[in-house]
C-alpha cells in the first residue's frame, strides 16, 4: 500500500435490537466485550 | 473495550451500529447482505474480515482470545494514500454533507464506493455500549480518482424526530471502499463530523454552547 495518510478505522457492528432476536447470551457478550479495557 | 477506544482515540475510529431488528434502515440492510451476516453480532474492520467469530455467540468456543484488539492495532498501522474531509452544514431539520475525497500525489489511482452515514450516538439508551447508530446511509456512485485528484461527493440528510431532541449526538461519517459486489471489500480511508455544525443552531446556540455571549440576569 502506498501513501503516507494516518487511517481511520471503520468498525462495522451488526447487532440485534435489545428487544429484538438477541438472546440473554449474545447480550451478556456484547456487554463484556464494548466494556472491556482494550 | 469500545467506549475506550473511541474517548482515547477520536480521530482513530469510527464504529457504525447496524440493527438487525428493531432500529432498522435500508441501507442497514444493505450492508448486512453486503456482509453476508447470518450470525450476531459480527464485527467486520475496514470491510475486509468478521473479527468476531460468530459461532461463540452460537455455543462454540471463542477460538480469537485477545485477537480483536490485536487486529486493530494491525490495521491502524497500515497507511493509506486517500484522504476524506467531511463539512457539514445546514438549519434546522436539514443538513448538509460535504465530503472530498483525494488520492494523494503519487498514490495510486483507483475507483472507490462512497458512503454516507449519519449516526446518532448513545441511542438507543438502553445500554452505554450502543455507539454511533445508523439512522440513515446512502451508497453514492462510484468515483474514479487519479493519483493527486479529488473529488467533492455531495448528500442531505433530514433528522429524524429522535435525532432533533439529541442534536450534540448526531455525526457524518463517511467512507471509500471498494467498489465490489460483496465483502471483503477494502475501506481504503474513512471520515466524520459530529455536531456542532455551522449554521445548525443548538439549544439556541450554532456551537452548541453560550460561548462568546453575554447571558443577562
Amino acid at each position: 500500500m502506498s501513501g503516507s495518510a494516518q487511517r481511520t478505522l471503520i468498525i462495522m457492528f451488526a447487532i440485534a435490537a435489545v428487544a429484538g432476536a438477541a438472546t440473554a447470551a449474545e447480550r451478556n457478550v456484547l456487554s463484556e466485550y464494548f466494556n472491556a479495557t482494550w | 473495550m469500545l467506549n475506550d477506544l473511541l474517548n482515547q482515540n477520536p480521530d482513530r475510529f469510527i464504529p457504525l451500529f447496524i440493527f438487525t431488528s428493531g432500529y432498522t434502515t435500508p441501507w442497514g440492510i444493505q450492508r448486512d447482505a453486503f456482509y453476508n451476516v447470518t450470525g450476531i453480532p459480527s464485527v467486520w474492520y475496514d470491510g475486509l474480515f468478521d473479527a468476531y467469530y460468530e459461532g461463540w455467540a452460537q455455543g462454540y468456543p471463542y477460538p480469537y482470545t485477545g485477537y480483536m484488539p490485536v487486529a486493530l492495532d494491525e490495521r491502524l498501522l497500515i497507511p493509506t494514500d486517500v484522504t476524506i474531509d467531511v463539512q457539514v452544514a445546514g438549519a434546522g431539520d436539514t443538513w448538509r454533507a460535504t465530503a472530498t475525497v483525494c488520492i494523494e500525489p503519487g498514490g495510486t489511482g483507483r475507483d472507490l464506493r462512497v458512503h454516507m452515514v449519519r449516526y446518532l450516538d448513545w441511542y438507543p439508551t438502553v445500554y452505554n455500549y450502543y455507539r454511533n447508530c445508523v439512522m440513515e446511509g446512502h451508497q453514492m456512485p462510484d468515483i474514479t480518482l487519479a493519483a493527486g485528484e479529488c473529488a467533492q461527493v455531495e448528500q442531505a440528510f433530514v433528522l429524524d424526530a429522535n435525532s432533533l431532541v439529541n442534536p450534540d449526538n448526531v455525526g457524518i461519517a463517511v467512507f471509500a471502499q471498494d467498489p465490489l459486489a460483496g465483502a471483503p471489500a477494502e475501506v481504503q480511508q474513512a471520515g466524520q463530523q459530529r455536531a456542532p455544525f455551522p449554521g445548525v443552531f443548538m439549544h439556541g446556540f450554532e456551537d452548541g454552547t453560550a460561548n462568546g455571549w453575554l447571558v443577562m440576569p
